[in-house]
């Protein structure tokens, strides 16, 4: 097969993007719990029958990782299209398959629009993605990949396509996974099967697992309702419907839903109770039959024969079969207690009885350890009920043991240092007792478990819940309660509506996620060669800033979250293989970057690269990670911290459109003259090159350290020896209270506060020049102007702004923000020294690409030869020469001074028509 | 020509009121908050109710306590103080917001006031500033300095179709925010307009007051509001 080789380079496939199939996450269901020994079958609404098949073709596929073309005897008829791994070629359990394309009769790629997995026997989704989708979505740098990490089920392999109906194949190319040999997964012997009924598909009877967990949470604050997340094993959860709200709360006035409690009754009806208020004396509830559909939404004025209530939080209900009736408690703040007398109010548990959720026993204090509880939620076994709480002031989680759902119980424990958390919900697995709670911050979940519930083992790091949840309830259901959703289509994968839509992927990012934070994100793609190219865009922002390379040259950068902006990159594409590569920076609180690559062939097939789980993370920073084309063993997938359209935003604010990068060049090549011209001009740039290329290298990376580092100082001196003087000028302040009136020490002390309170102001102003964010002229003038205003309101001066309402938004880099602001200052500072004046003008504006600042007094003035003998207007007017600009002081004595400094603008950020405008506006704000 | 110093309009600290201020605090950073609810316990009739390390927790804790002054941080994890502050205001009107910031950064400052609070306070400040401050806020003083006022002038011009009448500024008003833009302090600008100062003040609570209902929810909308370095 040496000819094929030659003939077929990787990528030459027919790319293909699938749509709809069942979720990762029901890997996990079909995988089985501890103990259980249902088969490692992913497709559980599909069953594989080859008993009665024939193999079209038995065949060994070489070792090495090039495409291999298979051609059978004579065409075959058929819908299903199977592959069966009987082994690889290093001999261990695995399968693996990059890319998998079928031939027509005339041995040409078939258009795999509209194909889909049917079935796969088995699917790695733990440690990588190696869902079957990936061995025909046409990108050779994912693959399917047989579970490696939980199990490990030997071959026979089985990866079946559906064709949607039955078509002639005339053979098939095979693309092993990539990688460096010896690699594993791939595949030795094979056979193939075709058929019209290979898999029984069975979507209206699918296979459930006997047990699963499901978890009712809220995100953010908890006003877009209720979240649903299933799972297996407990530890690992996976949103259902992509996050989807299935109630969004209206009960009450608040419109509040957090702490969703919910409750499956023996006739397999839901009922969900909530915080539906931050304060007030009601909860909320609304019960489904099929978490699809709900009742009207109602309040429960649980707390309405109380008096001073100030919040009825966590509800929680639970199924008491001794009484044959529902318990329903909450944490309530009662101001008028018997404990009035203490100052502060603290929660306890409240509760309350039903059968029918319409008439309820009187409410009646439930639980009072003698400190704030809240969140209580409810273990119960045989005789045995445990109550786990929150204390609402440390978050340490207690335990109190009693025999009864309602009470009374015992003596509250503390479980252990890392029980300390939110929201607690308790989950029986085996002998284990697992309790999940909300960790803030870092906003994320953490978990205790037990078999004896005294001695506690930290799971945290093993805990993983979907982006952005928060404090709820879990319930143990059969895996048929959740048969109304798989028929409503919920529990489909593949990407949101709301993201293919917008060509965009989910929002990814590291496994972590801290402030002043750089991710590096790595994504190898290849367009196919032979099929024209005829546009390709990509569209993408990141939260807060970012930098976008292909192939290691830059071709964007920005850093409004809320903007997309589409990059047209149709001219730096080329058939091959590409790197997209992403710098990506955080500076506080969420992060991630979002982004989807369009690339439009001839023949209406396309190439799509969305932001998701097959992009690396880079961790090293040295430049070559760039251009690398093979990822490296050390990165690891990125992880999905958002999905589009749910997180952040539902909808972009604007797309942006940036120019296209390197327009088109017609073939001006061609013509003599201009060949010439270019020789002659070849010659003089390689003479100019010769003696600048060295400068210049030494001197890009010389810029692009400046600025890493001044943003690494600019964060130092905010976060260390910000918060580090702030602390300690505070100690300061409290050793000055208690040193006595009349010690030595106390106005050294003193001055001592007042220092750090000095320093700290200059590390205000040293940060604000510093930080590339604000580097307008606009942030320059509201940072003057507020300092003149306060400087001067120490003195008897009295301060005068004229600033336009808008300053254009030009940039002032570094040395001329730092220059001008130290010349103002000197300016400002004399007029309160020297000038006597009972009034000082600020005045700033940009005329004519020029920014003007101008400081007037009305003070006594002097003569002007007096002037250069003043070593601090010779300072000003040094600092203006330095950033290209100028200094004129014009005085004379008995008629105050006026000092102007002028700057000439770059004016690289502003439009044509702007000037003539502005000028207008200011010179309306002068006339006011 | 008679000058008024605009430090006089820091109140005189009288301590004969016995009425205890009841001050709580919202910040993150431990040592900080433990330092600073220290700090207010030992200021004469101040009393530090209550101190929270999280945007969600105030609003848990908060409304259930008597709370004359929040003091609260802007760098919190998750729910910023501004957007804590835009949750907590509605749930208790009467309580005066005071927003603690690193550095005098107008912009940060402005997106706070729009989001409710009624002022703010300089991390670096002393206790004796932060006394005269909380005093100020709770008789009705409103600070506001120039760059501040050319924001709310801007924010008011930006949509006004959206506006109603109760959200739109009367010319008395505009009148006083153009003066304040141009450097102006109250005293000053009483005289100027002849009118009492207390009318002035009055004119600027009504200023804080229209501005938090026209732009409260779209502040809390933002989610990237604390866009400090």
């Amino acid at each position: 097969m040496n000819w094929l080789k030659k003939q077929i380079p990787p990528g030459w496939l027919a790319l293909v993007v699938i749509v709809g199939c069942l979720p990762a996450a029901f890997s996990d269901l079909a995988r089985g719990q501890d103990g259980d020994d249902s088969n490692a079958r992913r497709r559980p609404s599909a069953r594989l029958s080859l008993a009665s098949a024939r193999a079209v073709t038995v065949g060994q596929f070489p070792s090495g990782a090039e495409w291999q073309e298979v051609k059978f005897n004579a065409p075959v008829m058929g819908r299903y299209f199977c592959l069966e791994s009987l082994s690889a070629q290093d001999g261990r359990p695995y399968a693996a398959i990059a890319e998998l394309d079928l031939l027509d009769a005339a041995g040409d790629a078939m258009d795999g629009t509209g194909w889909k997995i049917a079935y796969a026997d088995s699917e790695e989704s733990d440690r990588e993605d190696g869902s079957a989708e990936n061995a025909i979505d046409g990108d050779p740098a994912t693959f399917w990949h047989t579970q490696w990490g939980s199990a490990s089920p030997n071959h026979p392999h089985h990866l079946v396509l559906d064709l949607g109906k039955a078509k002639t194949i005339g053979g098939f190319r095979y693309l092993p996974r990539p990688g460096d040999s010896p690699v594993g997964g791939r595949i030795r012997d094979y056979r193939i099967y075709i058929g019209n009924d290979l898999v029984e598909e069975n979507v209206h009877n699918p296979v459930l697992p006997a047990r699963c967990y499901l978890f009712g949470y809220f995100v953010g604050v908890g006003e877009d309702g209720l979240h649903l997340a299933w799972s297996l094993n407990g530890y690992r959860w996976d949103a259902i419907d992509h996050g989807r709200v299935f109630l969004k709360p209206e009960a009450g006035d608040a419109k509040l839903m957090r702490d969703p409690c919910l409750l499956r009754d023996r006739n397999g009806m839901f009922h969900l109770v909530w915080t539906a208020r931050w304060t007030g004396n009601y909860i909320g509830y609304a019960f489904s039959p099929d978490l699809i559909h709900w009742s009207p939404q109602r309040v429960i004025p649980v707390m309405a024969e109380e008096t001073n209530v100030a919040n009825c939080w966590a509800p929680e209900i639970c199924w008491d079969a001794r009484g044959e009736q529902y318990l329903l408690f909450w944490a309530s703040t009662v101001t008028n207690q018997a404990a009035s007398a203490r100052a502060e109010n603290r929660n306890r548990i409240y509760a309350t009885t039903t059968k029918d959720f319409k008439t309820f026993s009187p409410t009646r204090l439930m639980f009072d350890p003698g400190f704030g509880a809240i969140d209580a939620t409810l273990w119960q076994r045989k005789s045995l009920c445990r109550l786990i709480f929150q204390n609402d002031r440390t978050h340490q989680l207690h335990v109190a043991t009693g025999e009864n759902p309602e009470g009374p119980f015992g003596k509250a424990v503390p479980t252990v240092a890392a029980g300390r958390g939110e929201g607690p919900t308790v989950l029986q697995i085996g002998e284990q007792s697992l309790i999940l709670f909300h960790l803030t911050p870092p906003d994320r979940f953490g978990g205790i478990k037990s078999s004896d519930w005294e001695h506690w083992e930290d799971i945290s790091p093993g805990v993983s819940l979907p982006p952005g949840a928060h404090q709820g309830t879990v319930l143990e259901v059969p895996g048929e309660a959740l048969r109304p959703l798989l028929q409503a289509g919920r529990l489909e994968n593949g990407s949101s509506p709301e993201a293919s839509g917008l060509g965009i992927g989910d929002w990814i990012w590291t496994t972590n996620v801290t402030d002043k934070q750089i991710c590096r994100l790595w994504r190898q793609f290849s367009i196919p060669p032979g099929v024209p190219l005829l546009h390709a865009e990509l569209r993408m922002t990141a939260d807060n800033g970012y930098t976008v390379y292909l192939d290691g040259k830059e071709v964007g950068r920005g850093g409004d979250p809320n903007c997309l902006t589409d990059y047209d990159l149709t001219w730096l594409m080329s058939p091959g293989s590409h790197v997209l590569a992403i710098e990506a920076f955080n500076e506080t609180m969420d992060a991630g970057v979002i982004a989807g690559l369009t690339v439009k062939l001839g023949s209406g097939k396309k190439v799509e690269v969305f932001s998701g789980a097959s992009w690396r993370v880079v961790d090293s920073d040295d430049r070559g990670w760039l251009t690398e084309r093979r990822e490296r063993a050390t990165w690891f997938p990125a992880r999905i911290v958002g999905y589009a359209g749910r997180a952040w935003w539902q909808y972009p604010y604007k797309i942006i459109e940036a120019p296209p990068l390197l327009p088109p060049a017609p073939h001006f090549w061609q013509q003599t003259w201009l060949l010439a011209i270019l020789l002659l001009s070849c010659i003089v740039i390689a003479a100019l090159c010769l003696s600048l290329g060295l400068r210049l290298a030494f001197q890009g990376r010389a810029d692009r350290l400046l600025k890493r580092e001044r943003a690494r100082i600019a964060r130092d001196i905010h976060d260390d020896l910000g918060a580090g003087l702030t602390q300690l000028t505070l100690l300061g302040e409290l050793v000055l209270r208690e040193t006595p009136r009349e010690e030595e020490s106390l106005a050294r002390l003193n001055e001592l506060c007042a220092r750090a309170r000095a320093l700290l102001g200059s590390l205000d102003e040293i940060v604000w020049a510093v930080n590339p964010r604000r580097d307008t002229v606009q942030d320059f003038a509201a940072f003057i102007s507020g300092h003149a205003q306060e400087f001067l309101s120490a003195t008897t001066v009295r301060c005068r702004l004229e600033v336009p309402e808008e300053l254009p938004a030009a940039p002032l880099d570094l040395p001329q923000r730092r220059n001008l602001l130290l010349a103002v200052k000197e300016a400002i500072r004399n007029v309160a020294r020297h000038s006597n004046a009972s009034e000082a003008t600020l005045t700033i504006g940009v005329a004519e690409n020029r920014l003007r600042v101008m400081v007037e007094d009305n003070g006594r003035g002097f003569a002007a030869e007096s002037v250069r003998s003043r070593n601090g207007l010779a300072n000003m007017r040094q600092r203006l020469l330095e950033i290209g600009g100028s200094c004129s002081v014009t005085s004379a004595p008995g008629s105050g001074c006026r000092v102007i400094f002028t700057l000439p603008l770059s004016g690289r950020h502003c439009k044509s028509g702007w000037f003539p405008r502005f000028a207008k506006r200011s010179a309306r704000v002068k006339s006011n | 020509m008679k000058t008024i110093p605009p430090s006089a309009e820091v109140p005189k600290l009288t301590h004969s009121n016995a009425r205890i201020v009841r001050v709580a605090l919202v910040e993150d950073m431990a040592d900080v908050r433990e330092s600073w609810s220290e700090l207010i316990g030992g200021i004469p009739n101040f009393k530090c109710v209550c101190a929270c390390a999280s945007g969600e927790e105030a609003l848990r804790q908060l409304p259930s306590e008597k709370v004359d002054v929040v003091l609260m941080d802007i760098q919190l994890p998750r729910m910023s103080g501004i957007a804590c502050t835009g949750r907590l205001k509605p749930l208790m009107p009467e309580t005066q917001i005071l927003i603690l910031t690193v550095s005098a950064d107008s912009e940060t400052i402005f997106r706070a006031l729009e989001a409710g609070a009624d002022g703010y306070l300089l991390k670096r400040c002393s206790p004796s500033e932060l006394e005269a401050a909380v005093l100020d806020v709770l008789k009705g003083g409103v600070p506001m300095s120039g760059e501040i006022a050319r924001r709310v002038i801007a924010s008011f011009r930006r949509q006004p179709a959206k506006r109603d009448e109760t959200a739109r500024l009367t010319p008395r008003e505009e009148e006083i925010l153009a003066l304040l833009a141009k450097g102006f302090v109250s005293k000053e600008i009483a005289e100027r307009l002849a009118i009492s100062y207390e009318t002035v003040r009055d004119h600027l609570r009504n200023i804080y007051h229209k501005l938090h209902v026209h732009s409260r929810l779209e502040a809390v909308a933002r989610f990237t509001e604390t866009q400090q370095i």
